[in-house]
C-alpha cells in the first residue's frame, strides 16, 4: 500500500494501524492481533475470528477493471446461513468511482458495483426487466462474516448479519439487493473470468482458486447470444427459401424421353434399351420417373444411363413396392407404385438407358419418364439440416448447461418441468 | 453574515471574506476555527476537525455546467454509521448557494433551498414510498444516524449543527431527496437530482495520481 498518515489504535492490543482509507474506513482488522473493530463511537465491540483465510488477491494490490484502477482494501469470507456454503469478497476502492466488490465462489468471479437506482420492477416478485433483459431470481439468503481482513467503509460484519440478500441473474450479468430495516442497496454485477482477474491484478492465474462446476453468472456458450443465433438462423433459412424459389422457377423440366415396357416384349433379352435422346446445354439434373401398376406386389430395376458420345455409364437401381389391405382399423396401404431417381450434373450429350428389370409373378410392365433440368428440394433440405445442426446443438447444450446452473438454485425455472 | 464582508478570526486574527449572500457557518481558512456571527444569533456547532479522506473535491474546485458554473466554497462532512456524506457548498450567480452531495463517487446536486417536511415522518424509512408532493414520490434508500459533523470554509443555510440526527435519502430515477430528522425538532430536506461526476465537469480538483 502507499503511505498514509491516518492511523488508528487497536482497542485490544493498542497497536497503531495505518489506515489506507483515511476517514472513509469505518471498520478494520488490526494488523497486529487481527481482531475486527469499528472506528465509530456507536459500537465498541471487538470481533475475533476463529479461522484464518488467505486472500488470493493480497490487500493493497492495485488492478485495472474496465479502465478503472482499484485497490484491494478488504477481504471477507462469508457463509450462507441455510446451506452453509462459503464465498469470498474483496472490497475494491477508487477515489473517483467509489467502491466495488469482487466476489469469488468455487473459482468463479463477479465484479459488482453499487448502483444509484433500483432496476425496473418486473411483473412478478421473482424477476424483473432491465434494458430489455429478463433477470430471474437465483437465490435469496442471509449470511454471516466468518473472516475479515483489511479495511471497510461500512461495518461489514453487522451489515452482513442484518441484511436479507437477493440475487437475480441474466448471465453474464446479475443484480443483487441487500435489504435491512435501515437500507436498501442495489448492486449490478458481471461475470469476470479468472484470467481477467489475474491479468487485472497482475497475479498468476494458477494462484487463484480452481474453478468447479458452472458459475451462476458464467456465460455457458461463450459470447454468442441466443437472439443473435436465432436471427442468423432465420436469415439463412429465408435466404435458402429465396434461392430455392429462384432455382425452382427457372428449372425447364423438359421431357426428353417417355415410354412403356412390357415383360412380354423382353423375350430372351435380359434388358430393355430406350431410344437415344439428346441432352442439351450445360450440366444439369435429370430425373427418371418409374411407374409400375402394382397391386400387393413389387418391381425392381437396374438402370444404366449411357453416354453414347464417350461411353461413360451411370448405374442406379430402383425398388418399387406397393401393398394394401384391411385390418381392424380399416384400409391400409404401404409403399407406392411410383419411384424417382434424381441424377445431378449430367453433361450434355446423346444418351440412352438400359433397363435390367426384375418382374414378380403379377407385375409385367413399367413406364419411364425422363426429364431434363428438374428442380429438387433435396439440396434445400440438406442445406437446411446442415445449417440447423449448429443452432440445434447450441440450444441443446445451452439447455443442459442452464439446468446444471439452476440446479444450485431454490428458484429454478426448470423444476416445474421435471 | 453578508457577502463581501470581511470577518476576523477570533483565534488567529486572520481575515476571512464571506462570498455567499447568506452565510450561516464560516470557518477560518487559516486556523480552522469557527468564526462566530457578530450579530450573535448563531448556536455553536458541535463539530470535529475535518478529517482526511479521499474526496477529489476541495475548496476552490469549480464545476462547469452548460448553463452555469459554480465554485466550491465550503463543506459539511457528515459521518454516518455506515458511510459518509460530503455536503459541498458552492457559490454561483453572485452569492447564491447550492449543495453538491458526494459519497464514494456518487453525486447529487441540490439547487432548491431547505424545505420543511410536514408529512408523515413514519414513512421516512428504507424501502418505503415517500411522498414529497402530489407529483413527486420517492423510495427510501437508507436511514443512517449522523455520528459526527465537520465543517470547513463557508456554508449557506445550514440548520443541523450537532450530531445525533438521522439522515434519510430517498430517490426515484434521478430525483433524490435528503432528509435530516431531529427527533426533538423539525424535519428538513433538500430536493435535487443525482448526477454523474462526468456531467459536473469539475476542475481544479485533487488529482490522486496513484489511482490513474
Amino acid at each position: 500500500m502507499s503511505g498514509s498518515n491516518y492511523t488508528l489504535k487497536c482497542p485490544k492490543c493498542q497497536a497503531v494501524n495505518t489506515v489506507r482509507g483515511k476517514a472513509m474506513t469505518l471498520a478494520m482488522t488490526c494488523s497486529s492481533c487481527s481482531v475486527y473493530f469499528r472506528v465509530g463511537n456507536w459500537d465498541k465491540t471487538i470481533t475475533p475470528f476463529h479461522s484464518a483465510y488467505e486472500p488470493a488477491l493480497p490487500l493493497g494490490t492495485k488492478g485495472k477493471i474496465d479502465g478503472v484502477v482499484y485497490e484491494v482494501m478488504g477481504f471477507t469470507v462469508k457463509k450462507e446461513q441455510k446451506y452453509k456454503y462459503q464465498w469470498r469478497e474483496y472490497l475494491l476502492f477508487n477515489p473517483f468511482q467509489g467502491y466495488a466488490f469482487l466476489s469469488e465462489y468455487d473459482g468463479h468471479w463477479n465484479i459488482i458495483w453499487p448502483i444509484e437506482n433500483e432496476p425496473t420492477k418486473g411483473t412478478t416478485k421473482s424477476d424483473f426487466y432491465e434494458g430489455g433483459v429478463s433477470y430471474q431470481l437465483f437465490q435469496k439468503y442471509e449470511a454471516k462474516v466468518v473472516y475479515a481482513r483489511g479495511e471497510f467503509f461500512f461495518d461489514v460484519v453487522d451489515l452482513t448479519n442484518s441484511t436479507l440478500n437477493r440475487e437475480y441473474i441474466a448471465p453474464p450479468f446479475m443484480y443483487a439487493v441487500e435489504e435491512s430495516d435501515d437500507s436498501v442497496l442495489w448492486c449490478k454485477g458481471e461475470h469476470i473470468t479468472k484470467q481477467e482477474v489475474a491479468s487485472a491484478f497482475n497475479v498468476q492465474a494458477k494462484s487463484l482458486p480452481t474453478q468447479k462446476g458452472i458459475g451462476y453468472t458464467q456465460p455457458v456458450m461463450g459470447s454468442i447470444q441466443s437472439s443473435t443465433l436465432i436471427n442468423f438462423t432465420i436469415f439463412v433459412f429465408v435466404a435458402l427459401l429465396i434461392s430455392q424459389f429462384y432455382f425452382s422457377s427457372n428449372a425447364e423440366e423438359t421431357i426428353v424421353y417417355q415410354g412403356t415396357f412390357y415383360q412380354s416384349a423382353l423375350g430372351d433379352q435380359k434388358f430393355f434399351v430406350t431410344p437415344s435422346f439428346v441432352l442439351e446445354g450445360s450440366s444439369k439434373s435429370l430425373t427418371i420417373d418409374i411407374e409400375a401398376p402394382l397391386q400387393n406386389d413389387w418391381f425392381f430395376g437396374e438402370f444404366s444411363l449411357i453416354n453414347e458420345d464417350n461411353g461413360t455409364e451411370l448405374i442406379f437401381t430402383k425398388d418399387i413396392e406397393y401393398y394394401e389391405g384391411y385390418d381392424d382399423e380399416g384400409r391400409w396401404t404401404e409403399g407406392s407404385s411410383h419411384g424417382e431417381a434424381f441424377l445431378s450434373k449430367i453433361p450434355a450429350g446423346k444418351y440412352h438407358i438400359n433397363v435390367y428389370p426384375e418382374f414378380s409373378t403379377s407385375s409385367h410392365q413399367f413406364s419411364l419418364l425422363v426429364k431434363r433440368d428438374v428442380a429438387t428440394m433435396s439440396n434445400f433440405f440438406l442445406a437446411f439440416v446442415v445449417l440447423a445442426l449448429f443452432p440445434a446443438g447450441y440450444f441443446i447444450r445451452k439447455n443442459l448447461m442452464e439446468r446444471k446452473r439452476w440446479s444450485e438454485s431454490d428458484y429454478s425455472p426448470y423444476d416445474s418441468y421435471e | 453574515m453578508q457577502r463581501n464582508e470581511v470577518y476576523s478570526c477570533p483565534q488567529c486574527q486572520a481575515l476571512n471574506k464571506a462570498t455567499l449572500s447568506q452565510t450561516s457557518i464560516l470557518i477560518c481558512k487559516s486556523c480552522k476555527s469557527l468564526i462566530p456571527d457578530p450579530q450573535g444569533h448563531q448556536a455553536l456547532p458541535d463539530a470535529s476537525p475535518m478529517p482526511e479522506d479521499w474526496s477529489f473535491l476541495k475548496l476552490g474546485s469549480v464545476c462547469d455546467l452548460p448553463q452555469q458554473s459554480f465554485t466550491i466554497v465550503g463543506r459539511c462532512r457528515l459521518q454516518l454509521r455506515n458511510e459518509y456524506k460530503n455536503f459541498w457548498c458552492a457559490e454561483y450567480a453572485s452569492g447564491k448557494a447550492l449543495y453538491v452531495v458526494e459519497s464514494f463517487g456518487s453525486f447529487a446536486i441540490f439547487l432548491s433551498p431547505w424545505a420543511d417536511y410536514t408529512k408523515n415522518a413514519s414513512k421516512l424509512r428504507a424501502g418505503k414510498s415517500i411522498e414529497i408532493s402530489s407529483d413527486v414520490t420517492l423510495t427510501g434508500e437508507y436511514v443512517e444516524k449522523c455520528e459526527g459533523l465537520s465543517f470547513e470554509g463557508e456554508l449557506g443555510p445550514w440548520a443541523f449543527i450537532k450530531p445525533g440526527f438521522f439522515v434519510v435519502q430517498a430517490s426515484t430515477g434521478p430525483k433524490t431527496a435528503i432528509f435530516f430528522i431531529d427527533p426533538k425538532k423539525n424535519i428538513d430536506y433538500l430536493l435535487g437530482e443525482k448526477i454523474t461526476s462526468d456531467r459536473l465537469n469539475f476542475k481544479n480538483t485533487i488529482e490522486w495520481n496513484e489511482w490513474k
